[in-house]
């Protein structure tokens, strides 16, 4: 795993990589959200309101995906002190925290036509509020020190103790939910699916996640260079 | 074991000589939530049923406020580095000063709470209930508190960001123990609530001290 | 869209311009610090570790308070 701590050698990968995975999430992006609007049915319960769910669910598979992918690169960079995956975490929760405010805001442009509210105390929606909020305290806790070394470290830590913690908060939310909510609420999404309906949903969710890659790999280079500059500085600040 | 004892000893025995702050957090707990009869009106149907989510809330907001102090102290004179190279293990250590620290402010919330009870006419007999999931609940705010702490030690703004990092975590607690208080006052059993809540204070106290030992071990480097 | 349009096009909308802004931020953050890499470097004021520049930004030489402040300021100047 060490191989691709070499930070020349993960600019190469990258830049060798990265022009590919531009060009197929624009791609997956265009064929996605064009099939969204024009080619998939309106939905015979929900009309044409339906479209919104192929940019809401998509963000909510990301914002919950990208929380799972900061917990393990804190595990592998707590435990193997591998200095990637610190930039890694650090690289991915803004992108993490804008879907999960897109999941929120697509929710709300939801609900309003459907539930006739811009929100609602739903399970889902609720849990997605708190995630954001986990998102938040990350970004801020790993800018809070003058040390950076420091704030990768406390942000670990603080993303682990998070992952134990979102089953624990769902579970919760939804035991609170279930006791205080009417029964009719309707659900944004159904438990089963038209292929009509999920192949628009696929291509759209695979367009997102090679979105996440292509912008963690351009993020990641770009922290690679601030350590750089921040070394430069420090040798000058010596030198001087 | 021995070492817990000594560690809680003296971290009461300090808080006993500043009981201040331990007055100040029960202080805050019964004034805040005096605030809310003059935000929704003094009608007792109303206090009544918010009773329980205030009495929780405020609780909450109370131990919130007690946290900054809980390492902070000990970190800028230089004892939590003692604590670091003594033979007992850091996350015992973190435990025992999580014990006093429930002892100094847990403790009297819940001796409290009688009261703002009484103000907010809650039926007698969710009382008993409200006090047993405090008595379960408090310890979680405690062990989790005392995580967010040891992550913002030395940070800028530390004071600013605990309650960024440990609010969304005090959510469970807060559902689980206003659930408790509510079924008792409906009617219903309060076991499934108080039984979650007793599983939640499990976890945390095997997840707690680790991360709070591991925060508190990289503050040190 | 069957009454919804005021729904449908705000949600794709914002999820392209939080998508896009988050894309040309990061872009723009690269720019400017492989252009004040680069400056640094053609003043060759510093020989640069080979390898191991990582390494150097590690706890051990942890920059001075005032002297991270700075870059911050100098890089937003940059952008």
């Amino acid at each position: 795993m060490h191989r691709f701590a070499n930070p020349a050698r993960f600019t190469r990968i990258a830049d060798r990589v990265l022009p590919f995975v531009a060009v197929a999430t624009a791609a997956a992006l265009g064929v996605g959200f064009y099939m969204a609007l024009f080619v998939a049915p309106p939905d015979y319960q929900q009309g044409e309101s339906v479209r919104i769910m192929y940019v809401h669910v998509p963000s909510a598979w990301m914002a919950m995906f990208i929380y799972v992918a900061i917990a393990v690169a804190s595990a592998v960079a707590l435990i193997w002190r591998h200095p990637l995956a610190d930039l890694a975490a650090k690289a991915s929760s803004p992108i993490g925290a804008g879907f999960a405010f897109l999941t929120l805001v697509t929710g709300s442009l939801w609900g309003r036509p459907m539930w006739g509210t811009w929100w609602e105390w739903d399970g889902r929606l609720t849990s997605m509020l708190i995630l954001f909020f986990l998102y938040l305290g990350h970004m801020a806790l790993m800018h809070a020190f003058d040390d950076q070394q420091r704030g990768y470290r406390a942000a670990a830590i603080l993303a682990l103790v998070g992952v134990i913690n979102i089953p624990i908060i769902k579970f919760s939310v939804d035991w609170w939910a279930t006791l205080h909510q009417p029964a009719s609420v309707f659900r944004l999404d159904g438990p089963t699916i038209h292929p009509s309906m999920l192949w628009p949903l696929l291509i759209t969710a695979v367009g997102f996640k090679l979105y996440y890659v292509t912008v963690v790999l351009l993020r990641i280079k770009s922290e690679l260079i601030a350590a750089r500059l921040r070394a430069l500085d420090l040798a000058r600040l010596k030198a001087s | 074991m021995k070492g817990l004892v000594i560690v809680i000893g003296r971290d009461l025995r300090l808080a006993l000589r500043q009981s201040a702050d331990a007055w100040l957090a029960v202080l805050f707990f019964v004034l805040t939530a005096t605030l809310f009869p003059f935000g929704v009106g003094p009608e007792a149907a109303t206090l009544r049923q918010i009773a329980p989510g205030v009495i929780w809330v405020v609780a909450l907001l109370a131990v919130l406020l007690s946290l900054e102090r809980l390492f902070l102290a000990d970190f800028e004179d230089g004892s939590l580095e003692q604590l670091l190279l003594s033979p007992l293990p850091l996350e015992v250590a973190v435990l025992g000063k999580v014990a006093a620290h429930w002892l100094t402010t847990g403790l009297p919330l819940i001796a409290a709470a009688p009261l703002l009870a009484l103000l907010f006419h809650m039926e007698p007999a969710g009382l008993l209930t409200l006090l047993l999931a405090m008595l379960l609940g408090t310890p979680v705010l405690s062990l989790i508190g005392a995580v967010g702490a040891a992550l913002t030690l030395g940070a800028r703004r530390g004071g600013v960001l605990i309650p960024l990092l440990v609010l969304p975590l005090y959510i469970p607690p807060l559902i689980f123990g206003v659930g408790a208080t509510e079924s008792a006052l409906s009617g219903l059993s309060a076991r499934p609530d108080l039984l979650l809540l007793g599983a939640l204070l499990l976890v945390m106290l095997l997840v707690a001290p680790l991360a709070a030992a591991a925060a508190l071990r990289q503050a040190l480097e | 869209m069957g009454g919804y349009a005021a729904f449908v096009w705000p949600s794709l909308g914002l999820t392209l311009v939080v998508m896009l802004g988050l894309l040309l931020s990061t872009l723009r953050q690269l720019r400017a610090r492989q252009r004040r890499l680069a400056a640094l470097e053609a003043e060759g004021a510093t020989r640069r570790p080979r390898g191991g520049s990582l390494a150097a930004a590690a706890p051990g030489d942890a920059p001075t308070v005032t002297r991270s402040r700075e870059n911050e300021r100098s890089e937003e100047a940059a952008s």
